[in-house]
């Protein structure tokens, strides 16, 4: 086992684990912050991407005591005390969930993105949604609403 | 303002959108155990042994089942055609019929424990012959499947209406294609999961599982586990997409579920994407061998197609009636008077085929729009022209099909008109020769669709299940705040159904939309239901709660009568408030109402309390929701990659309950289609492997490979009260035959041949650059 502190959504945790346990299955099991989704066991879908240090990563992709020290942002933690991040709301106004169970994922790979790219071009944001599958939406759902948080319409 | 028809947000979003969804992996109860299952590697073998002693001994172990013994104690699954179809159980014992079949299951204190033991369970296989392509199957010497059946032909539809052997003999033009629509997987974002939570003291249990029809579940397990369905519950939490493929019951499931029982514990499975590929129901898969009958000016006279559907090695739920909704469906749109269709059926050794959004009439419309570009290439018409004059036209509305299925109303040649306006059909033509002298190689198709859907009225022959409701149900619950709840049998699992519910519900009670809360997919509050799938959350589902809601304000009716001291029949209800007709005095609001219906305290005994009622609704028919599509591609010639500058869909739902809503299926479903056309195939080797079981070789459509959509629509009302017609499978229908026919458009100077999909790189590069003949 390894002891490892994580902040997670603005709180440091002290956790042990093993040094083979996923960052997913960490927050997911250890933490029961099940809004991070398991969609895939081969790195593929997006589900489970979280934001780690400003950088948005499949947490399946990574192992808990890489976390160690690091700051973790997951769904959970994306609404200020009780108030919606702009791109929730976007995502509520323009339908870019169906079955909502991409929609995390979705939501923290276009946080990290937006934060470092404010005015992106719609191609821009294909790209940057990439590694994200989603299966209900088609995308253009999910492509409107961040174009609006960048456009600040929304 | 009524809320029908507004882009209303939608009432999950909320929860979803904060992390706060409850999907069956996000379940945990006391006392779990965690259930993996040992899957064949190969795709035809007898189990000579199964040694599970040391998976017996690993760590944290509670039980290991596997063996013919163990097999043939655990009770069959439910199958359409139960006579016609071959026993199915959780685990098979003697032999396996497809890689992924379920040998063994390990139960574990841990998810991590019973993955490690499930590795440690050694099946001995003697390999046998494998049959895999459909037509091979059908060989005289092919392995059999099921060899107590003799063959592996299923049987035979052969169906010769109107008059195909004059229209053969009377055209100027028969034009004769092969085409082939792969095997693809419904891949939700969401893999299946059940967790089982029996009651020994009381025999009860309670069962939360990835689902799209929860009462379905509930009245098979009665069925199979002896159990009374009053002692059973159902629930599909949040479920993460099932496009068809979580409409059934598993053998995994069910194992799981006997597995809770034979322990007395509870027991939870996760399926991975990987076992999802190879575990969970496949679809499409069929090959047709077709000839179009046409006169010298394109009309078409008939139309014939041989074609045959691989069904897989078992029947699940709708196995056997897939292709037989291809055949009801092939004439789409168009006016074609004879046709000679013959579908033959067989098993192979590959997992079962099944509902996938569109079923049957994917297949179909991809067919015939295919089928109709070859023949006016064939003959030198330009492919638009030749659908305008063969579409039915609205002065032949209502029309009847050749298969009987009678067309109410819409404009179909008005609609794939505006689609080829929207695409710039002409302009592409029209530059597409200078572009080429460029190298580049740009194409416009087109495609229409007719969707049947709605499913369905009782008593069809579209379904083969004994235990599979027609009909759909609402309960509608005033509280005495006049608050309302809809207690819905649909099962929404992303369409959005709970919100268009609530929306009709409101403008009926004439009560705000966020006064409504709409409940599912729990069979211990909701009446008897079939839940969601066909297309068919507003037309069958909508239609139950909007009687329902009928019945409350007629209720609400006589308690206003009772407090106004007038005969219901003189009470009118608008704007939200009960006045006596002829009276100018606003009189009672809905709360007013509502608090009085239960408490009685102004009019006494006069009626019965409460303010609720349920409706049961049978549709009377079948439901038809139609549109046009156009795409404009690119090809890059050099590699074979297909780029999607436009796609163009053009389409008729009826009233729009929701057009956000509306919007988001359509997007969907044709974003499958992108898949269908270009990406997805689920492949086998010659032995039988699935080798394409993970996201990297099983391609879905990324944001990138999906261009952005120009929606359109056109608004026939049905004639049914909320005028609706289904959508959340529209998409799919006409958008693959749309983009291979821009794609045959842009390569038309190499005369590429396309007789099936997906357009892959590799295979178009191929195509473009075939080995040269001596
Ligand atoms: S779970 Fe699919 S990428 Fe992490
Ligand atoms: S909303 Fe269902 S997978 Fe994206």
């Amino acid at each position: 086992m390894t002891d490892i502190t994580v902040t997670v959504n603005g709180v440091s945790r002290a956790v042990s684990c093993s040094p083979s346990t996923l960052l997913v299955h960490l927050l997911r099991e250890e933490l029961q912050l099940t809004g991070t989704h398991v969609g895939c066991d081969t790195s593929h879908c997006g589900a489970c991407t979280v934001v780690m240090d400003g950088r948005a990563v499949k947490s399946c992709t990574v192992l808990a005591p890489q976390a160690h020290g690091r700051s973790v942002t997951t769904v959970e933690g994306l609404a200020e005390d009780g108030r919606l991040d702009p791109l929730q709301e976007a995502f509520a106004d323009h339908f870019a969930l169906q079955c909502g169970f991409c929609t995390s994922g979705f939501l923290m790979a276009a946080k990290a993105f937006l934060d470092t790219n404010p005015s992106p071009d719609e191609e821009q944001v294909r790209k940057a949604i990439s590694g994200n599958l989603c299966r209900c939406t088609g995308y253009q759902h999910i492509v409107d609403a961040m174009l609006a948080v960048a456009e600040g319409t929304t | 303002m009524g809320a029908v028809g507004e882009r209303l947000r939608r009432k999950n979003d909320p929860r979803l959108l904060v992390g706060h969804g409850r999907y069956v992996d996000d379940i945990t109860v006391p006392h779990v155990v965690h259930a993996s299952f040992v899957r064949s590697p190969l795709a035809h073998a007898e189990i000579l042994g199964i040694d599970t002693e040391d998976a017996r001994r690993a760590r944290g172990v509670v039980a290991v089942f596997a063996g013919d013994e163990v097999a043939n104690a655990m009770p069959l699954l439910p199958t359409a055609a139960a006579d016609e179809s071959p026993p199915r159980r959780p685990l098979t014992g003697d032999r396996v019929r497809y890689v992924g079949e379920a040998v063994a299951m390990v139960l574990a204190e841990t998810a991590a424990q019973a993955e490690h033991a499930a590795a440690l369970v050694a099946v001995d296989y003697e390999p046998l012959p494998v049959v895999l392509g459909p037509w091979k199957a059908l060989a005289g010497d092919a392995p059999l499947v099921h060899p107590e059946r003799g063959t592996n032909k299923i049987g035979e539809i052969h169906k010769v209406i109107g008059d195909p052997d004059g229209a053969f003999a009377a055209a100027d033009h028969v034009v004769k294609r092969r085409h082939a629509v792969q095997r693809i997987s419904a891949s939700p974002l969401e893999p299946r999961g059940t967790l089982a939570v029996p009651e020994p003291a009381t025999g009860e249990l309670t069962v939360w599982m990835a689902c799209q029809s929860p009462h379905t579940i509930r009245t098979w397990l009665s069925d199979i586990l002896s159990i009374d369905e009053s002692k059973l519950r159902v629930i599909a939490p949040d479920v993460g997409g099932g496009f068809g493929s979580k409409l059934n019951l598993y053998s995994d499931e069910l194992a799981v579920m006997w597995g809770a029982l034979q322990l007395g514990r509870p027991v939870k499975w996760t399926e991975t994407r990987t076992e999802n590929f190879t575990a969970a129901v496949h679809a499409r898969d069929q090959i047709h061998h077709v000839e179009m009958a046409l006169r010298a000016d394109g009309k078409i006279l008939g139309l014939r197609s041989h074609f045959v559907g691989d069904l897989g090695a078992y029947f699940h739920f709708f196995t056997p009636v897939v292709p037989d909704l291809t055949i009801d469906t092939l004439t789409g749109n168009y006016d074609i008077p004879s046709v000679d269709i013959k579908l033959e059926k067989v098993f192979t050794n590959t997992m079962s085929i099944e509902a996938l959004r569109g079923s049957g009439r994917a297949e179909a419309t991809f067919v015939l729009e295919r089928m109709i570009e070859e023949s006016a290439r064939e003959i030198g018409m330009d492919p638009l022209e030749m659908r305008l004059l063969n579409l039915v036209s609205p002065e032949q509305l209502p029309y009847e099909t050749p298969f009987e299925l009678t067309y109410d109303s819409g404009d179909y040649p008005a609609m794939l008109s505006r689609a080829a306006e929207l695409i710039g059909y002409e302009a592409i033509k029209g530059s597409q020769r200078n572009l080429r002298e460029k190298g580049i190689y740009r194409g416009v198709g087109v495609a229409t669709y007719n969707l049947l859907c709605g499913f369905s009225p009782s008593g069809h022959d579209w379904n083969p299940m004994k235990f599979f409701p027609g009909h759909e149900t609402a309960l509608i619950r005033v509280d005495p705040h006049g608050k309302t709840v809809v207690y819905s049998g649909l099962s929404p699992h992303g369409q959005g159904s709970d919100t268009v519910v609530a929306q009709l519900v409101a403008d009926e009670l004439q009560i705000p939309f966020d006064d409504i809360a709409v409940k599912h997919g729990d069979t211990e509050t909701i009446p008897y239901g079939g839940g969601t799938h066909g297309s068919r959350g507003a037309v069958v589902g909508g239609h139950a709660a909007l009687i329902a809601a009928q019945r409350v304000v007629a209720k609400a009716k006589d308690v206003a009568g009772a407090m106004l001291e007038a005969s219901s029949e003189d009470v009118v209800y608008e704007g939200g408030s009960f006045r006596v007709a002829g009276s100018r005095e606003p009189a009672l609001a809905w709360q007013e109402v509502a608090e009085e219906a239960h408490f009685l305290k102004h009019s006494g005994p006069m009626f019965e309390p409460g303010l609720e009622a349920t409706a049961f609704y049978d549709p009377p028919s079948v439901n038809f929701a139609f549109g046009a599509t156009a795409a404009h591609v690119e090809v890059d010639v050099e590699t074979g990659v297909v780029s999607i500058i436009e796609f163009v869909s053009v389409d008729d739902c009826g009233v729009a309950l929701n057009p956000g809503i509306v919007d988001g299926q359509l997007h969907g479903g044709i974003a499958q289609g992108v898949g269908q056309a270009l990406y997805e195939q689920v492949s086998h080797d010659e032995d039988g492997q699935v080798v394409s079981a993970s996201f990297g070789s099983y391609l879905l459509p990324s944001a990138v490979e999906m261009p952005k959509l120009t929606m359109e629509r056109f608004v026939t009302p049905s004639a049914t009260p909320l005028g609706v017609r289904g959508v959340g499978e529209s998409g799919t229908l006409a958008t693959p035959a749309a983009i291979v026919n821009a794609v045959v458009d842009a390569l038309e100077p190499f005369g590429v041949r396309v007789e099936q999909t997906p357009l892959r790189p590799n295979v178009l590069w191929e195509l473009i650059h075939p080995e040269p003949t001596e």
